[in-house]
């Protein structure tokens, strides 16, 4: 009997031990592995819609805009019937359901069946609810404008990161990297509870240009009309603001749609406006009067023999397209002489010609806040050969960004004030927690007030009855540069005869400007001159330009006088 | 029962006044309460918490329904805003005004600007 008890209890007490080791395992030994394994059946990382700031233009309107769309992905394991969620999917995915299965019973945890739905099929496939089959949502860049402003823009790749344009640069507060937050859910995946977010996050920023998508669009429609035209290898257009450096249009051809990146070439996704640099050639005839008529060195009277068209300087002959004899500094810029800017240039000499050229802001960036731009090239005066200063009189040995050549001519227009070009005018947070106005930079004084109207006086002189007369409209004085460069063959090493530069840079209304506006064609096969591409361009992109701002026109326009083409 | 009170007059000793005694909470008065009625009590108690519970799991289901609708209409909104967009797009605009609608860009001295300086 007494056994009997003793043994009873000694069974119980070695079964009860055993409840309490294994209550010891569960609750102590494996608590954290176990308490994390019941989260996971509960808890659920879910990720929250990622808004990737929006890109307005200068009156708000959207030019850059992210979407949610859904990818649709597989849990292999909690299938249960592989075959009828696979017939079910196949036709939605427009996919064989032989591929669909195959993918539905793979070994592992997670599979994509299909990245970045259409919104009625990612609708669809959430209606039927199947187990094992979910979607995930997904940021998606869209410029509704497809391709304009496409170089200003940039582009987004796949992970919703900037890869181009101010995509890029601005890539950080624009933001758009996915977020998650903890929720619980029920057993049938149903959420109940989120958790509150812990940490802030970093504000997400709204962009607004300077690019005014009316005026970018006539800059687009008109420099792609001359680029066809001219059966040219590229171009570009930009509309800027001379008092404030807004860019109000920036154009590169060839160019491509955003939307559909990936089809686009190199070549067409290159923002040439302030990658590529180029010889400027005649145009830079005004840098150089800028700097003579400011320092004294010649008055717009002053006379100049043309040498009947031809000039020898350290051997090699210079020569102009016509016989000139005496000619004013007025008429050197109008007509364009080589010879006499050649005479200029000497007049004015090396170092000053040089600091008027850096301080026009050639030789370095020009603060504009676009990626990739490059600063031109330009030697500094010690590097210079005996015939440098003349060809620099022409706008040979120096090369510029079509970016460049705008604010320098924007310095000319506006009185003489070199500003930072830009096109971001303002950013604002998403929540509205933090507001920020990009107010126009002036780098410095380059030319007096004075010496700038004489200059838009001369330029006048160009359009009115000089080389640029293509560039006249009816009903505003145009102040303007033509410039014809040839290429230097990089085969060679000489100047190319076939390639040139053509363009046309100038500011409208001369009086007063409000824009000034360059157009540049490289590489035109026909129509090579500045004076006979560039100019018409420059003159349909300024008359539909200003008609849109509502300008009025030049007061006493002689309406007669201009009516030459 | 004597105690000094203060310091006054040290060592008087003053008879304290009788304190009306409370009647004290005698358990034996709550006798009446039948083991089935405090059982009820406590069931009660347990029966708020748990539809406490259940209300807030309840609007929790709401508030994501809700959330979840919202999201989707926000969605719907940029969606229809961006076709809005497309369908804006100049080139397209120009392309109706001229071909469908037979405009034309207006000649020289067709469009009037009057300078403010004039309306004022």
């Amino acid at each position: 009997m007494r056994h009997r008890i003793l043994g009873i209890f000694l069974l119980l007490f070695l079964s009860l031990g055993g409840v309490a080791a294994k209550l010891f395992f569960l609750q102590i030994q494996q608590s954290d592995r176990l308490t994390a394994r019941a989260a996971k059946q509960y808890e659920r990382r879910l990720p929250i819609l990622s808004r990737r700031g929006t890109i307005y233009d200068r009156t708000g309107r959207e030019l850059a805009v992210s979407l949610q769309v859904a990818s649709v992905f597989a849990q292999p394991a909690a299938i249960e019937d592989p075959a009828g969620t696979a017939k079910t999917l196949a036709p939605i995915l427009g996919q064989p359901a032989k591929d669909v299965l195959a993918r539905l019973t793979t070994d592992k945890p997670f599979v994509w069946l299909q990245r970045q739905l259409d919104p009625p099929k990612a609708e669809a496939i959430a209606d039927l609810n199947l187990r094992g089959i979910g979607l995930f949502p997904e940021s998606r860049r869209y410029y509704p404008r497809q391709e304009l402003a496409a170089h200003v823009l940039g582009l987004v790749g796949l992970d919703d990161r900037g890869l181009e344009g101010l995509e890029h640069q601005f890539d950080d507060l624009l933001g758009g990297q996915p977020q998650f937050v903890v929720a619980q859910q029920d057993a049938l995946g149903r959420i109940i509870f989120r958790q509150e977010e812990s940490r802030p996050q970093a504000p997400i920023f709204d962009l607004t240009l300077t690019i005014d998508e009316v005026i970018q669009y006539i800059a687009e429609r008109e420099l792609a009309r001359a680029v066809e035209r001219s059966r040219a290898k590229a171009g570009t257009a930009i509309v800027m603001d001379p008092a404030t450096g807004d860019i109000l249009a920036l154009a590169n051809q060839p160019t491509y749609d955003p939307n559909t990146y990936r089809k686009a070439t190199s070549a067409a996704r290159r923002n040439r406006a302030v990658t590529d640099a180029f010889e400027p050639g005649s145009a830079f005839k005004v840098i150089l009067l800028a700097g003579a008529l400011e320092e004294g060195a010649v008055r717009p009277g002053d006379r100049f023999h043309g040498e009947n068209g031809a000039i020898e300087v350290s051997g090699v002959t210079i020569r102009d397209h016509e016989k000139y004899g005496w000619l004013t500094v007025r008429q050197i810029l109008t007509q364009s002489s080589n010879v006499g800017a050649i005479k200029i240039g000497q007049k004015l000499g090396k170092s000053l010609y040089y600091h008027y050229i850096s301080g026009f802001g050639f030789g370095s960036l020009t603060g504009l806040d676009l990626p990739g731009e490059t600063p031109g090239l330009m030697r500094r005066p010690r590097g210079w050969s005996a015939l440098s200063l003349s060809v620099l009189s022409l706008g040979q040995e120096i090369s510029v960004t079509p970016v460049q050549i705008a604010t320098a001519f924007s310095a000319v227009a506006n009185g003489g004030n070199l500003v930072r070009p830009h096109v971001v005018r303002g950013l604002r947070a998403v929540d509205g927690s933090l507001q920020r106005q990009v107010e126009p930079v002036v780098i410095r004084r380059v030319i007096s007030s004075e010496t700038a109207r004489m200059l838009l006086d001369m330029m006048r002189g160009v359009v009115e009855e000089g080389t640029g007369k293509e560039a006249a409209l009816e009903e505003y004085s145009v102040a303007g540069k033509t410039g014809t460069a040839q290429k230097l063959d990089p085969a060679t090493g000489r100047y190319s005869h076939q390639k040139v530069v053509a363009s046309f840079v100038g500011a409208v209304p001369a009086e007063a400007p409000r824009l000034v506006i360059l157009v540049l064609i490289d590489e035109p096969e026909t129509l090579r001159w500045g004076g006979s591409i560039a100019a018409p361009t420059f003159r349909e992109i300024a008359r539909d330009a200003l008609k849109y701002l509502q300008v009025p026109p030049s007061p006493a326009r002689d309406v007669r006088l201009v009516r030459v083409s | 029962m004597w105690q000094t009170i203060g310091s006054a007059s040290p060592g008087v000793r003053v008879a304290s006044r009788p304190v009306a005694r409370r009647p004290a909470l005698r358990w034996e008065s709550l006798a009446f309460l039948s083991p089935a009625v405090l059982g009820l009590l406590i069931l009660a108690a347990a029966l708020l918490y748990v539809w406490q519970h259940t209300s807030v799991v309840r609007l929790g289901y709401e508030i994501e329904q809700l959330r979840e609708r919202q999201a989707a209409l926000v969605q719907e909104s940029k969606g229809l805003r961006l076709e809005l967009g497309q369908l804006r797009s100049l080139r397209r605009v120009e392309d109706i005004a001229r071909k469908r609608l037979g405009m034309v860009a207006p000649k020289p001295g067709q469009v009037v600007v009057i300078p403010e300086s004039v309306v004022q």
